[in-house]
């Protein structure tokens, strides 16, 4: 069937003048119509199915299967040689009858007249030398543009296979991640609509870039003040609010500081001798000394385990408590002694064992059926950052995953198996002799292959996996070291570099890239040892500053001008309130004066469960701690917190016995021990005439405070950290 | 056929036709941009059977196939000659024409989430985006009705697979408890012991003035977001109507008797009351996993969960059909998969998503009729096929919500709320 068409290909140049318009070529001037158009997107002929009986490639990435679908398929019912203005590739996208995807295009227009003429040059695919696209730029990557309605226009270039190079600029399909920011035009022409940031992602025959956009309605401050830097975080910080003309609040106070950092480092307020010695002393460096106390607590090590316990959803199926234990510890061991990370994450990829012996084996045991291709869309998540997971079923829409790439990446873990013992419950993470994996798509066996890397041919019947960690932790492998200091950033600095933080794609692109590159770069020269990295954002100035917000920078939520308010976990909501009231909070299964975040894994109270502790076989990726009316209501009146406000024998019956305490003296030390400041006027006043409304005497006087108690612990000051 | 089919759409494009068709594709993209179906006021309930329940023991019995397989329940007749049902489920199969039994659904997912997952919202899981559960859809599309929030649980959501996704948590369902405890109350709906509300008025007013200073700072929302939600909960404990709903020992003991002093039934005769009281969708379940039968199937069904259900369901339908509440509610009995045609070494049936069966009743359905079948054994659908989200595509529907609306995910991936489910006609009338 080709040859003919060949033969008709072959004759038309001869028949040709010489100058004649070039050629068109099907994979240059064609597929990238049907991207730029829309209709090769996710959600039409691009999608798994197709629509409406006909199927292109997502985003051109195969321009074989685009061409015949166009020519051959269904008898060639969409080109029409002997009448080509009326091919139905041509009536349906310009509405000329009816089309569910509405007009794409007008007829005359550039791409109408491209596909026409390649239908009257005989409607050929491209010889088997033909030069295929290599690697798109848009130009520029970044930009500022000051003044709302301002323009910018972008470029686009093309280099090929050949060597040679076009301008794209008008072929390109061009999407803005935030419409609310800036408009695109099919052309490539930027106008700002409001003051901030946003990325345009640039598509055309399978390949994406991403070009950074701020917009800024004035221009820069001549009088942007200076502002002292105390790191390089602060440097790169500092330097991108200049340049968008958001200034940075001023730093915190003293109270807002301990009381933040306390909870941030320990899950822990500060007791009033703590927080009274912070305030109380006059050393110049008492921030960062009390930054390394705090760090060198257990406590500490307790918050990372917790942290990394979500992270790897270790523990959580049913008769595996005993196996999140034992991974919570070896956590926390870990974060204790400081163990550099890509040691960590070495031995989690490479282990296999019992789960109750082997604390590591306990990564791989997370959900019920652990495919090599679910492992593999878990080890790239966490270890990577990256989701592969689109790309299972097709090719990735907006990044270059293709299933090829997903498959080659879960065969590494081909051999990997799970074997029940049925003794006790045991299982063991085990290597089976011989293991493979088939791709779904050509139903072939294939090599374990790196992501964007090539494939591992040596060392089949050793432990491949030891291959694949080496490759993770590898100072070159441009996403784990980024990974990890993106999340790492968030946990203090309360949003990622890079959000959300499993999503790293060439169309995500970084809020700051010199800020992720330099952190990334001084976390590997330094060993991979988190707590450097810790330290430095914590001693940092940027994380220092109040959340109070000035006007420049009231509406940023990107850029770390202020300190961004955070709802308290779980854990440090109860664990808190119970040591201010010295009232335990008894947890099932547990000793009576565990503190919540040294459980490992697991809801076992209403209460953590409410405030968004994951429970028991739950698979979402991160916690969720927005509020809601579950949460309200348990505040309001759930046993929880009558138990704190009411249990006998705590701090509040100590005081109140205490005859040498005021009421004004117990209301501050309530303010002073929960909120870090003390009570105003209004706030004193309002307590006194309560009491004195009751009639006076210790019943009153112990309603009064079990009702500032109350207060204190619905209050927005007490819930979020500021 | 298509009730909403915008005739005027129609023929303006019907008149440029030049190769005077439209394809089936055309229609339903007409009937997507046609203007939205009217709202109407019809409720859900869902009793779900969490585990799986077993076809072949139950809603699609197969006496013929082999004792490798075979159910040890023998089918009875029921009130609609023709269809029979496990003899375990007798007061059931005396209303049967008031209930479709649907055969045919089948999907692929073998795992308790992902299968959850897939029958609360439509939608097979992906580990990028979180699919809302179609009770948060509803729950956002219509909003409440009275004082009561749209969506209910009982016991409590079975897991994140009922909740809102990618949508606001003020879409979640509200976790009602378990109805059959002695001196049942809704979780911290009361004021505290010791608490009136001239107390916690006190209370609040304190709080106003202590969360002066944090609203002064705050430039995220999160003030008025938790403002709503305290406001929300305020209301919710101030309103009788909502207290009474949750009275269920207003039921006359003769009535708490029929349903069953189980927590399946309870939660049923709860569910009806919430149902009266404006509540738009209530799941009801056992607790999680249930009906996950792996060992002694036959003893667990016969002795406990068959005759609960039984009892149950049955006492549903009628009560709802003595009320007249039944053309505007529907009901829905499912699990999230069936299970094993063969039995295993344990007396038990495994997973098994290949063909299941689910009951759907009230809302305009005609009852008194199967739909879709299965080979010999009840382990592979032989007719009329049925996705799930074909069921998430007829629930909307009924309701008054276009299945091909739009959200846009938490990736900025756009995805259709009925997934492209086709509304079961037969199901329509």
């Amino acid at each position: 069937m080709r040859y003919p068409i060949l033969i008709v290909a072959l004759a038309v140049p001869l028949a040709a003048a010489p100058s004649e318009k070039p050629k068109l070529s099907f994979v240059k001037d064609i597929v990238p119509i049907f991207t730029k158009s829309g209709c090769a997107n996710s959600n039409c002929h691009g999608s798994i199915r197709g629509q409406a009986g006909f199927k292109l490639s997502l985003f051109g990435y195969e321009p074989d299967l685009d061409y015949n679908a166009i020519v051959k398929a269904q008898d060639g019912r969409r080109i029409n040689r002997t009448d080509p203005a009326k091919s139905l590739i041509l009536m349906k996208p310009t509405f000329s009858i009816p089309h569910g995807g509405g007009e794409r295009f007008k007829v005359g227009s550039l791409e109408y007249e491209a596909i026409l003429d390649w239908i009257k040059d005989g409607a050929t695919y491209d010889s088997a030398g033909s030069p295929r696209l290599r690697t798109i730029r848009v130009t520029p990557e970044e930009v500022t543009l000051v003044g709302l309605n301002s323009k910018q226009q972008l470029w686009v270039s093309g280099t090929y296979t050949d060597g040679s190079a076009e301008d794209l600029t008008r072929k390109v399909q061009y999407t803005a991640n935030d419409e609310s920011v800036v408009d695109i035009s099919p052309n490539g022409e930027i106008s700002a609509k409001r003051a901030g940031e946003t990325a345009i992602m640039v598509r055309t025959l399978g390949k994406a870039v991403a070009a950074r956009i701020a917009v800024i309605e004035t221009p820069p401050m001549k009088d942007y003040p200076e502002v002292a830097r105390n790191n390089f975080i602060d440097e790169l910080i500092f330097s991108k609010l200049k340049r968008v003309n958001i200034v940075p609040s001023a730093l915190s106070t003293d109270r807002e500081f301990v009381r933040r950092v306390y909870l941030d480092t320990i899950g822990l307020l500060p007791t009033l001798d703590e927080s009274a010695r912070f305030l109380e002393s006059n050393d110049p460096d008492k921030r960062a000394r009390l930054i390394d106390e705090l760090m060198a607590r257990p406590e500490f090590a307790e918050v990372w385990a917790t942290r990394f316990s979500d992270l790897l959803r270790v523990g959580l199926l049913d008769q595996r408590s005993k196996g999140g234990r034992l991974m919570y510890s070896w956590l926390r061991k870990a974060m204790m002694e400081d163990k550099p990370y890509n040691q960590m994450a070495t031995e989690m990829i490479t282990a296999s064992g019992n789960l109750y012996f082997n604390p590591t084996s306990n990564f791989y045991y997370i959900t019920e059926f652990s495919e090599p291709e679910n492992i593999a869309t878990n080890v790239s998540q966490v270890f990577l950052g990256v989701r592969i997971e689109c790309s299972r079923c097709h090719n990735h829409p907006w990044e270059k995953w293709t299933q090829e790439d997903f498959w080659g990446f879960a065969a590494f873990f081909g051999r990997m198996g799970v074997k029940d013992t049925y003794e006790n419950d045991e299982s063991e993470i085990t290597l089976k002799p011989a293991g493979e994996v088939i791709s779904p798509k050509t139903k072939q066996r294939v090599d374990a292959k790196y992501l964007d890397g090539p494939t591992e041919t040596e060392g089949l019947d050793e432990d491949i996996r030891v291959k694949l960690a080496k490759w993770i932790t590898a100072p070159e492998n441009p996403w784990f070291a980024r990974a990890i200091v993106n999340r790492v950033f968030k946990h203090y600095m309360g949003r990622g570099i890079v959000e959300p933080l499993d999503d790293f794609r060439v169309t995500n692109p970084p809020t700051n890239e010199a800020l992720l590159d330099a952190l990334a770069k001084d976390f590997v020269a330094n060993g991979y040892h988190l707590k450097h990295t810790i330290r430095l954002i914590l001693n940092s100035r940027a994380y220092q500053l109040s959340s109070i917000p000035n006007d420049t920078n009231r509406a940023d939520a990107l850029n770390y001008s202020h300190y961004y308010v955070r709802r308290l976990l779980a854990e440090e909501l109860i664990d808190s309130m119970s040591e201010v009231t010295g009232v335990p909070e008894k947890f099932p299964g547990y000793m009576l004066g565990t503190r919540a975040m040294t459980i490992p894994q697991g809801a076992p109270t209403y209460f953590l469960a409410t405030f968004g502790r994951l429970k028991a076989r739950e698979v979402i990726c991160e916690r969720d701690n927005s509020p809601d009316v579950a949460q309200a209501m348990h505040l309001i009146s759930g046993q929880t917190i009558q138990n704190q406000i009411t249990g006998k024998d705590g701090t509040l019956d100590h005081w109140l016995a205490d005859s040498s305490l005021t009421d004004e003296e117990i209301t501050r030390r309530l303010f002073m021990a929960t909120l870090v400041h003390p009570p105003n006027e209004r706030e004193v006043s309002q307590v006194v005439t309560s009491i004195k409304a009751r009639g006076g005497g210790p019943e009153a006087r112990r309603q009064a405070f079990e009702d500032v108690l109350w207060t204190i612990f619905n209050s927005k000051a007490f819930i979020f950290n500021h | 056929m298509y009730e909403d089919f915008d005739r005027r759409a129609f023929l303006k494009v019907g008149s440029l036709s030049l190769f005077g068709f439209m394809g089936y594709g055309d229609i339903l993209r007409l009937r997507a941009q046609s203007p939205a179906p009217a709202k109407r006021d019809i409720a859900v309930i869902h009793l779900l059977l969490s585990g799986g329940i077993s076809q072949m023991d139950s809603w699609d019995p197969k006496p013929e196939a082999d004792s490798k397989y075979r159910s040890q329940f023998r089918p009875i007749e029921t009130n609609v000659s023709g269809i029979q049902i496990s003899e375990h489920l007798p007061l059931t199969a005396k209303n049967a024409d008031k209930f479709v039994i649907i055969r045919s659904m089948t999907h692929k997912l073998v795992s308790h989430e992902s299968a959850l997952a897939l029958i609360c919202s439509g939608h097979e899981p992906l580990g990028t985006i979180q699919f809302p559960a179609m009770q948060t859809v509803i729950s956002k599309e219509l909003g409440p009705k009275t004082d009561l929030p749209p969506a209910v649980s009982i016991p409590s959501v079975t897991g994140s697979w009922e909740k809102s996704g990618f949508l606001s948590t003020k879409y979640n369902p509200f976790n009602a408890g378990n109805p059959n405890v002695s001196n049942y109350k809704v979780r911290d709906l009361d004021l505290p012991m010791g608490v009136d509300w001239s107390r916690m008025d006190r209370r609040r007013s304190l709080l106003a003035v202590v969360d002066e200073e944090f609203r002064r700072m705050d430039t995220t929302g999160i003030s008025e977001s938790m403002d709503s939600y305290y406001q929300t909960a305020f209301t919710l404990m101030h309103s009788a109507q909502a207290k009474k709903a949750f009275q269920i020992e207003n039921e006359p003991e003769s009535v708490r008797d029929r349903y069953g002093r189980t927590s399946l039934g309870q939660g049923s005769l709860l569910a009806r009351r919430l149902v009266e009281a404006g509540v738009r969708f209530v799941t009801v379940s056992r607790g999680f996993n249930a009906f996950d039968h792996h060992k002694n199937i036959f003893p667990l069904l016969q002795n406990v969960f068959l005759p609960e259900l039984d009892r149950a369901y049955s006492a549903l339908l009628e009560d709802l059909h003595q009320r007249g509440m039944l053309d505007s509610t529907i009901v829905i009995v499912t699990g999230e998969f069936g299970r094993t045609p063969e039995i295993n070494a344990g007396g038990g049936r495994d997973h098994w998503p290949s063909a299941f069966s689910l009951t759907m009743a009230g809302g305009g359905i005609t009852g008194g009729r199967f739909y879709g079948s299965t080979d010999d054994k009840g382990g592979f659908v032989k007719d009329n096929p049925v996705q799930v989200a074909d069921l998430a595509a007829t629930l909307y529907r009924k309701l008054g919500i276009d299945p091909d609306k739009e959200y846009i995910s938490n990736i900025g991936r756009p995805v259709k709320i009925g997934n492209n489910g086709k509304p079961m006609e037969f199901l329509m009338a």
